[in-house]
């Protein structure tokens, strides 16, 4: 696997300490799941406040660092119950 | 925060949500022109966040003010740093499998589902939700915290690994 947070912009990683009111838009934002006032509103906030954007920057970073596992051996590595499991490829059936 | 907290009955979820709705429209409504800063902004949000409570509690008919904030607190108490990842003889364990995966497996189950969908296998917020039966908030409110979650679990560990200064 790469680095850890090799993929954070600048210096090392802070620990992360969003506004509690803004956790679900910064990690959005850091999805680019965003969109209209909720992104405007976000990218103003993340602007005027050093913790959001330390947090956005972080959130980032470690999405690519997720996405490095992708392929890798998931369902027999994260025991997920067999419940929730069935749950999944039932939908997928579905969605096929 | 506090005012949604006690309207949601200690619902930490669906208070952030009905914040984060209540600021997300008062600044359309500032970018708008329709909102001046001169009236009493926290009482107009305030006012949006009871008027989005009860407009959400009428259509759900779903009422948790029972639940106190400290049950719900409990339930979301962090699990412990994986010490497969912090112990000195950890290496073997760690240089055996991925720590993300490891970070991963310490999250809640919820958590951890939502994670997967969403950024592993690139499902939509929508998709998540519609496979793990909750709504698209839940999914968002439960992919921040399991985000957020997953980086404080990884961070000791990079730093330990002299990844980041």
């Amino acid at each position: 696997m790469s680095a850890l947070f090799n993929n954070y912009p600048v210096g090392a990683p802070p620990e992360l300490h969003p506004c509690e009111h803004m956790i679900t838009l910064v990690s959005r934002r850091s999805d680019d799941s965003l969109r209209g006032p909720a992104k405007w509103y976000t990218d103003f906030h993340v602007m005027t406040c050093t913790n959001c954007r330390e947090a956005l920057a972080g959130l980032r970073a470690l999405r690519l660092e997720i996405k490095s596992i992708e392929g890798e051996t998931v369902h027999a590595t994260l025991k997920l119950s067999d419940q929730r499991w069935q749950q999944v490829r039932d939908q997928m059936q579905q969605s096929d | 925060m506090r005012h949604s907290m006690r309207l949601c009955g200690g619902d930490q979820d669906w208070a952030q949500d009905l914040v984060q709705d209540a600021l997300i429209a008062g600044f359309s409504e500032l970018r708008a022109g329709r909102l001046e800063l001169e009236r009493n902004v926290k009482s107009w949000l305030l006012q949006v966040i009871t008027n989005r409570f009860i407009n959400q509690y009428n259509r759900n008919k779903k009422w948790t003010a029972e639940r106190r904030v400290e049950d719900v607190e409990a339930e979301q108490a962090e699990q412990p740093l994986s010490a497969k990842i912090e112990a000195p003889d950890a290496t073997v364990t760690a240089s055996l499998e991925d720590p993300i995966l490891l970070a991963l497996s310490d999250l809640q189950e919820d958590q951890r589902a939502c994670v997967l969908m969403v950024d592993v296998q690139d499902m939509s917020y929508i998709e998540a939700a519609e496979v793990l039966k909750v709504p698209v908030g839940t999914v968002r409110s439960r992919l921040a915290r399991g985000r957020l979650k997953l980086y404080s679990l990884l961070l000791p560990y990079a730093k330990s690994r002299r990844y980041v200064s």
